[in-house]
């Protein structure tokens, strides 16, 4: 008994210490691999906690999964590693204040915060925008789900999307990673595929159809 | 309403990855905005990259990074209230015609005129990119000359419509140029089509624009 009180008191360190050796475990990214921590449903949870709460430890445990992420995505995009820390410290802190914005049923909580670390990075590249106050940020306001059906869709879609990765020729899966990673994906996917940039253009469009086809299977 | 097989897919992908600039952000936001179908296809793209997000293997992290953050979140003031709009200034349109929201929160610079039937206002970005955007209004029934070319040009249709060889373009749909063909487009009869164009670079004597302007310009 005493052992299980010890261990819900440490609870929040002990989460980060699992969270963290599971992410030095992970050396290399690959698209095949079903993500190892956080589920949905637990991240959805810990967002709302903070929402209605302001719950610390429901931050820390959010802050111990992402904020690592989201550096690795600010590295992966370009951003030298001083800044890499420092937009995803501002990328979580959103997390933080925004929390009462998120909305389970429109975006699952990865998705809520990669929108967020994006235009996080957009913002600071183009030097904030929002300036004059008329630029809303419509794309953090996802559209709200069509049924009860989208909802039960949108609890399935991080399976369905790697299904969907999977099923795409290793080239195809590999040109839409670039995509999202890549500061100049076309001159990257150029050398990759050892074609003409002029080429890249048509390739790419049929990687993004190829990969649309398979998303649009999945969601019917 | 738009065309399924006029969505712009890969800029869609790029919008959700966040490598367009402001003019062809606008103009993706803008189709977004008049097409459910590619509004589904970017809440997948956008979901896609939070689950490649989460397989990425994490960054080594400043040990008082979370510390830091503890501090920041009891620093953290009142949210800020958001300031009130200010209603953005807009060239006069047709009657009755309602521009998509992207657009309605944009300033837009008066009509300019190009050509008998012509006629532009550009659009004023919140920051210089290296691409710029413009409506472009031209008369019911006018045959238009095109030229492709390379380099990244993309027009989204807010009003009537254009005929391009076998395509019919119409509201919310989109067609790029990326074809080294010279072919005629056929606005259709009725409404004069209204367009939003977002262009890489200054205007080229290559584009569609600017060799509608260089061609009537030189009569």
């Amino acid at each position: 008994m005493i052992g299980a009180v010890a261990a819900q008191t440490v609870e929040i360190p002990d989460r980060r210490a699992v969270a963290e050796s599971r992410l030095r475990k992970a050396s290399t990214m690959t698209l095949r691999t079903a993500p190892a921590a956080l589920s949905s449903a637990e991240a959805a949870s810990l967002i709302r906690r903070i929402a209605e709460t302001q719950d610390r430890g429901a931050f820390a445990a959010l802050f111990a999964y992402y904020f690592p992420r989201v550096k690795a995505y600010m590295l992966r995009v370009g951003a030298s590693p001083a800044s890499a820390e420092e937009f995803a410290q501002e990328a979580l802190l959103r997390v933080w204040r925004k929390a009462d914005s998120f909305d389970p049923r429109a975006a699952a909580a990865s998705t809520w915060i990669f929108v967020i670390a994006r235009n996080l990075r957009i913002d600071r590249l183009r030097g904030e925008r929002n300036i004059d106050g008329l630029e809303s940020d419509p794309s953090e306001e996802p559209d709200a789900p069509q049924s009860g059906e989208a909802i039960a869709i949108m609890n399935e879609r991080r399976s369905r999307l790697h299904a969907a990765l999977a099923a795409l020729p290793a080239e195809q899966a590999h040109i839409i990673e670039l995509f999202y990673f890549e500061e100049h994906p076309h001159s990257e996917i150029a050398r990759m595929l050892g074609v003409p940039l002029g080429t890249v253009k048509s390739r790419v469009r049929l990687a993004v159809q190829r990969l649309r086809a398979e998303l649009e299977d999945l969601g019917s | 309403m738009t065309n399924p097989g006029h969505a712009p897919e890969d800029l869609i992908l790029r919008h959700a990855t966040g490598a367009l600039d402001p003019a062809f952000s606008l103009l993706i936001e803008t189709h977004l905005a008049m097409s459910p179908a590619s509004r589904r296809l970017h809440a997948h793209f956008e979901a896609l990259g939070g689950a490649l997000l989460e397989e990425l293997a994490p960054a080594d992290v400043d040990p008082a990074a979370w510390n830091r953050a503890l501090r920041a979140l009891d620093t953290d003031g009142e949210p800020a209230v958001d300031r009130p709009k200010r209603k953005a200034a807009h060239p006069k349109l047709p009657e009755g015609f309602a521009l998509p929201a992207p657009l309605a929160n944009v300033d837009i610079h008066h009509w300019r005129w190009i050509a008998p039937g012509v006629r532009s206002a550009s659009i004023a970005l919140p920051e210089h990119g290296a691409s710029r955007a413009f409506l472009l209004e031209i008369a019911p029934g006018m045959t238009v000359p095109r030229h492709g070319h390379v380099g990244d040009e993309a027009t989204c249709v807010l009003r009537g419509g254009f005929r391009d060889r076998d395509a019919h373009f119409g509201p919310g749909d989109v067609a790029q140029v990326d074809e080294e063909v010279e072919h005629d487009i056929v606005i259709d009869a009725g409404d004069p089509c209204l367009c939003l164009i977002a262009m890489e670079g200054r205007t080229r004597p290559s584009s569609w624009f600017g060799r509608l302007y260089q061609k009537f310009r030189d009569i």
